[in-house]
């Protein structure tokens, strides 16, 4: 009977399938966005922040702008950080497969002692009443076989696609260091500030015209101050971006820029200085960065010089983007 | 009539009494059907070895120790086996101990010369090695063509006569070569028997149709003087002609060789006192092992390895067959004939076999899953390029059992809902045994029969590997093979092949899955 029983079973060992080959499988990695699809778009100009360029005399460089795509640049590092976790799920087959739910792990973490699960249940009603079919994200970790599993990334994406959806992931840097699996600052990227606290969240919609991504950080990291940045990307080239930067003289500058698709553009902005005070302008740029426009009540572009308290040069209409 | 005296004459020396002859006996088998290219292959060379083995061992003596068997050698390989072996005799000499010596060989010679692959080894080297080895007495058995030249050397000598008063002398000591052929004849395989005739008579005799005095040994001249009359007899209507076995003998002292003692064997068949006739005993393969060539009046018994057997009678006048099966164990089992099956000509088991043939098939074709929703999403059709090995008549007359390996894949669309469709690349890797049955219908083949295979593909997703992992699967798939061939020439057929397979598939959800695959090659056989 035992031999019966081996034999038999061996039988079902030599017949049991094994792979990865499954169309469900592909469409929980479709709804999962890639970093590709994240990524904060801004048309790079000519010219690095703070260089001469050969611009009107007088008028001199668009330096709001010219911060944008390094800005742009930085979140994109964040995003790049949050959509590696998420890609874990693409680098190997899912562990447990339900009809509704992919699981992966638990792996090791690279930190010594920790564990890592992932796992994306699907809701073919919807996050919310009346809304399209929805992913739930959730990268959990612990100590080694202790406790449970506690989310460090936390996510929802919705729609088929995450090519054509939208989506939230929220990252808690602060679960992270409770777990001991934060990271110092790593010497070989200037800069560098390693975990971040608080909480970092990322939304973005690829449902429609615009395409949007915003990014929240509760507290400074990825060398950004704290800030809900926003972006929006028209199909046609167009965009706004809104955006903070400290400038060196430790003035807290938020921007509200629109541009067009050859990188002209306008900007407003708000200007908090160490001191307290509040500030604005506007101004607008060409497809050089160069100023064509601006507006000063303060005169903290100085760029009409350091005598003038209101300072205003050349005409709106001469803005390509209003 | 010269030959015929020969064998009367040695069987006379050998037969008369003497004292016990009981040497330590070393053995080299060597099988050999390729003579390097151009040379067509010997079916059945390497089975000749092999059951010259088994009956040494079996019957003669040979310890398995003692035995070395070499299939498809070099001329270098057998000199240093050989050499071990006289190195062994040579130590077993210096015990004190009686030594004998034998050598077979059953391959491809000409012009005086072994033919092993692409090497040679001469008569002139392999006389003078048994000559000189280090043995009492040195058989050479050559089954080849031209085999005769190794036994018509100069300066040989003629036995010594027979002298009583050395019946206390130490044993017999010196040197016989036999040989399946004269030095201008070929020598013949034989389809029917599955091996060469000579061979197949030499066995036969050493497992007891031989023993001429019966008493149950098997002696040298005895299995001599039956394969000689068998092979002469047998090949007498071949196409090729008769073929004359010839020896050189060269043997002094008292005594008798004996290669096979049978007492030992207890069980066999018996065919008793009153049965006459030839009989051909098979194996379950229906390969022929042994035969008898039974007169009335004594009983005789051949001594088989346990098995079943079966055994035909050819009845006079081709009026039909005796066929019976016989189930041999330790213990003599007595042939009754009233209790075999009286067949017609057309039904004998023996008709037909051909021994092992191999071939290789090499063709293109498809694959397509039967369920549509399968087809058209995880399994698209696929082209398909495969080739396979394959032997007939090996594990049986008729069947036929081989390997294959196939390469193909393809690309497509996949569409799922609710998603844009997406461009699928996919490869599959298939490899299966399969064991089927042929029908023979003139030049046309017509098979049956089941396989077992294991498949594994892969996809990929181009334009969109960032997102898209690649995927595998990999499963067992038994299933049923259909074909037709044609054979166009002796060597190459036309094939028609369908396989249907079963594919369980769990990954997304439990499916039993059906598949086809059908392919167009050509098969060429080897050794046609």
């Amino acid at each position: 009977m035992r031999s019966a029983n081996s034999a038999v079973a061996a039988v079902a060992l030599a017949l049991a399938a094994c792979g990865n080959y499954s169309n469900e499988d592909i469409r929980f990695y479709e709804a999962v966005p890639t970093r590709q699809m994240l990524r904060v778009q801004v048309p790079a100009p000519a010219a690095q922040p703070g260089a001469l360029s050969a611009c009107t005399p007088g008028y001199g460089s668009a330096d709001v702008w010219l911060w944008a795509k390094p800005t742009g640049d930085g979140l994109n590092n964040a995003i790049d950080f949050i959509l590696g976790l998420v890609d874990l799920v693409r680098r190997y087959p899912p562990t447990t497969r339900t009809a509704d739910s992919r699981t992966w792990g638990p792996f090791d973490d690279k930190h010594a002692g920790r564990e890592d699960r992932v796992t994306i249940t699907r809701r073919d009603q919807g996050c919310v009443p009346g809304g399209p079919v929805c992913w739930v994200f959730v990268l959990a970790a612990r100590v080694k076989g202790q406790g449970v599993f506690q989310p460090i990334l936390e996510a929802q994406f919705q729609g088929a696609s995450a090519g054509q959806g939208d989506g939230s992931l929220a990252i808690h840097f602060d679960t992270i260091w409770a777990l001991g699996m934060n990271d110092p600052p790593d010497p070989q990227k200037p800069g560098d500030t390693g975990t971040p606290h608080g909480e970092m969240g990322i939304a973005y919609s690829r449902s429609g015209d615009p395409r949007t991504t915003e990014l929240s950080f509760q507290q400074p990291g990825f060398s950004l101050p704290q800030f809900d940045y926003a972006w929006q990307g028209w199909a046609d080239g167009h965009g706004r971006f809104v955006y903070r930067l400290i400038d060196a003289n430790g003035n807290v500058l938020t921007i509200d820029a629109r541009y067009d698709d050859a990188g002209r553009g306008r900007a407003d902005v708000t200007v908090l200085t160490p001191g307290g005070f509040t500030a604005g302008f506007s101004e607008c740029w060409n497809q050089a960065a160069c100023v064509q426009w601006v507006d000063d009540p303060f005169n903290f572009t100085n760029i009409c010089g350091p005598l003038p308290v209101s300072c205003v040069l050349g005409s709106v209409t001469s803005c390509a983007v209003p | 009539m010269t030959a015929r005296l020969a064998v009367a004459f040695l069987a006379l020396a050998w037969a008369a009494g003497a004292p016990a002859f009981e040497p330590h006996r070393f053995a080299l088998l060597v099988g050999a059907p390729s003579a390097g290219w151009g040379t067509p292959r010997l079916r059945f060379a390497e089975r000749d070895a092999r059951r010259m083995r088994e009956v040494l061992e079996r019957l003669g003596g040979v310890r398995e120790e003692d035995a070395r068997l070499l299939l498809s050698p070099t001329a270098a390989e057998v000199r240093k086996a050989l050499g071990e072996l006289a190195a062994r005799s040579s130590a077993a000499r210096a015990r004190g101990e009686e030594t004998l010596l034998l050598l077979y060989y059953s391959g491809h010679a000409k012009d005086g010369e072994l033919r092993l692959e692409s090497t040679r080894l001469s008569f002139d080297e392999l006389r003078a090695e048994l000559r000189e080895a280090p043995a009492d007495v040195r058989i050479g058995i050559v089954d080849s063509c031209q085999a005769g030249a190794i036994a018509r050397p100069k300066g040989v000598r003629r036995a010594p006569t027979f002298d009583v008063s050395r019946a206390s002398s130490p044993g017999p000591q010196g040197l016989v070569l036999i040989a399946s052929s004269a030095a201008d004849e070929d020598s013949q395989e034989s389809d029917a028997i599955g091996a060469s005739y000579f061979t197949h008579y030499f066995a036969s005799g050493l497992m007891g149709d031989a023993d001429a005095s019966g008493d149950g040994k098997v002696t040298l001249a005895e299995a001599y003087a039956y394969a000689y009359g068998r092979t002469v007899g047998s090949t007498a209507g071949t196409a090729l002609g008769v073929q004359h076995p010839v020896y050189l003998y060269d043997l002094g002292g008292a005594g008798d060789v004996v290669l096979t003692d049978l007492a030992p064997a207890a069980g066999g068949i018996v065919f008793p006192e009153g049965l006459e006739g030839e009989y051909v005993i098979l194996d379950r393969s229906h390969r022929a092992v042994a035969e008898v060539a039974k007169t009335g009046g004594r009983a005789r018994r051949l001594a088989l390895a346990p098995g079943q057997y079966t055994v035909k009678k050819r009845l006079p006048s081709e009026t039909g067959l005796l066929v019976g099966n016989v189930s041999v164990g330790t213990a003599p089992v007595t042939l009754d004939e009233a209790r075999m099956e009286r067949l017609p000509l057309s039904r004998d088991p023996q008709k037909g076999f051909g021994g092992a043939r191999w071939s290789m098939l090499a063709g293109f074709g498809g694959q397509i899953f039967f369920d549509s929703a399968a087809r058209s999403g995880l399994f698209p059709p696929a082209a398909l390029g495969g080739i396979e090995v394959m032997v007939r008549d090996d594990l049986g007359h008729g069947l036929a059992w081989g390997f294959d390996a196939a390469l193909g894949g393809g690309s497509s669309s996949l569409s799922l809902s609710g998603l844009p469709p997406m461009a699928v690349r996919f490869g599959e890797l298939s490899g299966g045994t399969t064991i089927w049955k042929d029908f023979d219908a003139g030049p046309f083949t017509f098979s049956a029969g089941l396989r077992l295979a294991f498949i594994f593909l892969a996809r990929s997703f181009p334009g969109r590997t960032d997102q898209l992992p690649d995927q595998h699967f990999f499963t067992v798939t038994p299933g049923a093979v259909g074909a037709a061939s044609w054979r166009f020439t002796p060597s190459l057929a036309a094939v028609a092949r369908l396989r249907l397979n079963y594919l369980f598939y769990d990954i997304d959800q439990k499916m039993n899955l059906g598949y086809a695959e059908a392919m167009l090659g050509v098969e060429y056989a080897f050794g046609q």
